[in-house]
């Protein structure tokens, strides 16, 4: 910070020498003057001084009988001094400084963090039909009002954020877990409701909470059987109807049931091998439009194209509307492989398991799997039924 | 009978309010950080500077600090920074 106010100030580097150079520094000193960076050096002294002190020097220089050279000069008034005639620089700078401040009055930047159910594009969609875009002036952006839209507009949306940056506009979203919130409205929502079934299978469990079971264990089920009803009828004790309380019905059902598997895919299949060809090319961005530089036209046949986009900005959240993009196209002929039979045979249970997989992240537990792989001369084909244990409940209106 | 009369404590003759050495006699202060680094207070004016030797006239003293490659990173009429590697402080007369 001093050595910055220095530079604005402007500072000399002097070297003092004569008969008795140390009585011109305590000469200084009483004067209140500031000496730095004082070194000893060919019988005299060295250091730095203020460019308003330097004038008061004058006069102690004649006392003392000392002789004072100028080494440097430094700082902004110097600097400014010595481009005194190159008015088009001076231009260039403040316009410079103008633009820049200009451009920081808009929003240049939308990030959108924390969705995790909704996208990025459906966020992105939605704060452009609200008339949020690049570009947009950044006193016409409300953050609260906006937050409270999202919230409203958004019904998974347990928390929103929206906070300008430098020119970024950032959204943050926390999405209740599971659609925890939906969850809460639905049981907050008392509309008589039957629970029916979504699958065909055979009940495993079932556990009612709210309504009449209608079935049992080890039934067997059809798809769109009422599985709870949500009526309740009330007898006296001589089986005479007393009452029937409508209500919504809930519970637990769990049914074994059957999914079909089939994979098929062909044994011969292209590899990429890479011929090593390979060009780059730039293209600039200014804010819609767009500049290609050094783009050549690449004549390839197949090829990767890899795009490294770069938005320029200043420090650390001032984004400017300028960006460039590198693309990279690398060549590659296809080669035409074959699977092996045990090759082919490892490749249809890796994307077996991977379908098992799914379905245990989506809470389904495998009873039994009984898939059979055969390798015919052209393809692979892997069939078979798989048994799971799952939730077949799924609520609808009572009819 | 009279009871004896209890002796006071004896009071510091030359620092009654117990003012700070350097205030009541002008003692220079030289505060230490490792061997790089000397700040020096107090003092009248810079007798001799070079990249070995330092001396510096007190109130009452002068001070020598010894050593190699010696800056003074800052002088005022009140303090002055020295840096570099010091091997000795001497005090004369």
């Amino acid at each position: 910070m001093i050595s910055f106010l220095h530079f604005l100030q402007g500072y000399y580097k002097l070297f003092v020498c004569g008969c008795c150079p140390e009585r011109f520094l305590n000469l200084c000193t009483n004067k209140g003057i500031l000496l730095w960076k004082l070194r000893a050096k060919k019988g005299g002294y060295e250091f730095f001084i203020s460019r308003k002190a330097y004038k008061s020097l004058l006069s102690l220089r004649e006392k003392t009988n000392t002789t004072i050279e100028v080494e440097g000069k430094y700082g902004l008034p110097f600097f400014l001094y010595r481009y005194r005639k190159r008015k088009f620089f001076f231009f260039g700078m403040c316009g410079c400084v103008a633009v820049i401040y200009f451009l920081s009055l808009f929003i240049w930047d939308i990030q959108i963090v924390g969705t995790v159910h909704y996208t990025e594009e459906e966020i992105e969609k939605y704060l452009l039909r609200k008339e949020i875009h690049t570009g947009i002036y950044k006193k016409n952006l409300d953050c609260t009002g906006l937050e409270e839209e999202i919230r409203e507009d958004f019904s998974d949306a347990a928390w929103v954020s929206c906070d300008i940056e430098g020119t970024r506009f950032r959204v943050q979203l926390k999405e209740s877990i599971d659609g925890a919130k939906s969850t809460e409205a639905a049981e907050n929502d008392a509309t008589p409701k039957d629970i029916v079934a979504s699958k065909n299978g055979t009940i495993i469990s079932i556990i009612t909470r709210n309504g009449t079971p209608l079935v049992k264990k080890k039934d067997v089920v059809k798809k769109g059987d009422t599985l709870i009803s949500g009526i309740i009828y009330i007898y006296n004790e001589y089986d005479e109807l007393l009452e029937t309380n409508v209500v919504r019905a809930d519970g637990d059902i769990k049914a074994q049931t059957v999914y079909e598997y089939k994979d098929i895919f062909s044994l011969s299949y292209y590899e990429k091998s890479y011929t090593g060809a390979k060009k780059e090319g730039v293209r600039l961005y200014f804010g819609d439009y767009s500049i290609p530089l050094f783009l050549a036209k690449n004549s390839y046949e197949n090829y990767d194209e890899t795009t490294e986009y770069h938005q320029l900005k200043l420090g650390h959240a001032v984004y400017l509307p300028f960006a460039f993009e590198i693309i990279k196209a690398k060549e590659y002929l296809p080669v035409k492989k074959t699977y092996q039979k045990e090759e082919a045979k490892k490749k249809a249970r890796k994307k077996l398991d991977h379908y098992l997989q799914d379905l245990k992240e989506n809470n389904i537990e495998i009873v039994k799997e009984d898939i059979t792989v055969k390798v015919t001369a052209e393809e692979c084909v892997a069939k078979g039924t798989i048994t799971v244990v799952e939730s077949i409940g799924k609520i609808r209106n009572i009819k | 009978m009279r009871r004896p009369k209890k002796k006071k404590d004896p009071a510091p003759k030359e620092d009654p309010i117990r003012l700070p050495k350097d205030v009541v006699c002008g003692a220079l202060i030289v505060t230490l950080t490792g061997n790089q680094e000397a700040y020096v207070e107090n003092y009248r004016a810079l007798l001799g500077y070079t990249s070995e030797l330092i001396q510096i006239q007190g109130k009452k003293e002068t001070v020598r600090i010894k050593g190699t490659d010696f800056l003074i990173q800052y002088f005022t009429n009140d303090d002055m920074k020295i840096t570099g590697c010091i091997f000795s402080i001497e005090y004369c007369g």
